[in-house]
């Protein structure tokens, strides 16, 4: 998982990619004003994406 | 200047230290109408001299890693957690901080995020256990006894051992007189089997965060979660800020979310 960051007042965006184990995969926006929050959705997009 | 107090409205505080960590495999059907739909988690069971923790290994994890970079700015701090959470998948239904015995006795504190909003559902751990006479078996080498409950909408049956003299368990479950080695709902779709015991963690803090809760029921939690899948299922549908690498993968991702429709809670 990797990303990058932009801030725009409080919000954090952080664009995700992710692998899944079988090769398929994807990428997301997590957004979140306090860490955890962006940490939060950014496992969101990994559970979305790979289950 | 407000955004910055409100983002900032948590707090850890430590409430006991470990004593044992039991650790459990956590298996469930998450689509009621599949019996192949079997997914798992490695939960833990953190007990320390007056309260304990139940959630998931990696959320314990993902909760150590938030904690070591509480004070560093949340871009910087988000940047050096991502690469230590890489391959973590938490399954919704293993997402979940349980707390017995807090904030005060006989009352379990379970509370989790859901959409951005803290949800704080307070229980009393007031189960009622028929003990059944004459059973017994041996699990993972320690005598255990057989009980039966009915929660949340299941009906449980418990083995426990007298020989672990701790009145805990796996989920919400406590209150027998020996600690619950395996427990599965009678229809087979929920089920905890304790793997192992470790006093490795011992002497680490057992933490809460502070934060502003809400209080809801069961109930409104159950709703809130399944809530959820209908918005990620949107979401995904209609690739709102999430792309896929293959329209293979979208079905898949789509799939799995219409499947989870089988929480541990029925109401």
């Amino acid at each position: 998982m990797v990303g990058f960051t932009k801030t725009s007042s409080a919000l954090h965006c952080l664009t995700v990619y992710v692998e899944c184990d079988d090769g398929s995969g994807g990428s997301g926006l997590a957004c979140g004003e306090t860490t955890e929050e962006l940490i939060e959705n950014a496992l969101e997009l990994s559970e979305v994406i790979c289950g | 200047m407000i955004l910055c107090n409100i983002a900032s409205a948590q707090k850890y505080e430590t409430i006991d230290t470990v004593d044992y960590s039991y650790y459990y495999n956590y298996e469930f059907q998450e689509d009621s109408t599949r019996q192949s739909s079997i997914q798992s988690c490695e939960m833990i069971l953190q007990t320390g001299k007056t309260t304990s923790l139940f959630t998931s290994v990696s959320y314990l994890y993902v909760d150590s890693l938030l904690y070591a970079f509480k004070d560093e700015p949340t871009d910087v701090a988000a940047m050096k957690i991502l690469p230590y959470i890489q391959g973590i998948r938490q399954h919704a239904y293993c997402k979940y901080h349980i707390y017995k015995n807090f904030p005060e006795e006989d009352v379990s504190t379970f509370i989790n995020t859901v959409d951005g909003k803290n949800f704080r559902v307070s229980n009393e751990n007031k189960m009622q256990w028929e003990l059944v006479q004459n059973s017994d078996t041996v699990l993972l080498g320690y005598n255990c006894l057989k009980a039966k409950t009915r929660f949340a909408g299941r009906n449980y049956e418990a083995w426990y051992s007298p020989e672990i003299p701790v009145s805990n368990g796996p989920y919400k479950f406590s209150g027998l007189p020996g600690l619950i080695v395996f427990i599965s709902d009678a229809q087979n779709q929920h089920r905890f089997k304790l793997e192992g015991i470790s006093k490795a963690d011992a002497g680490k803090p057992i933490v809460f965060i502070r934060k502003d809760y809400i209080d809801v029921s069961a109930k409104e939690y159950t709703h809130a979660l399944n809530a959820r899948m209908a918005r990620l299922f949107n979401r995904v549908q209609q690739e709102n800020n999430i792309q896929f690498n293959s329209e293979e993968a979208k079905a898949r991702a789509l799939d799995r979310l219409k499947s989870r429709n089988n929480f541990i809670e029925i109401y």
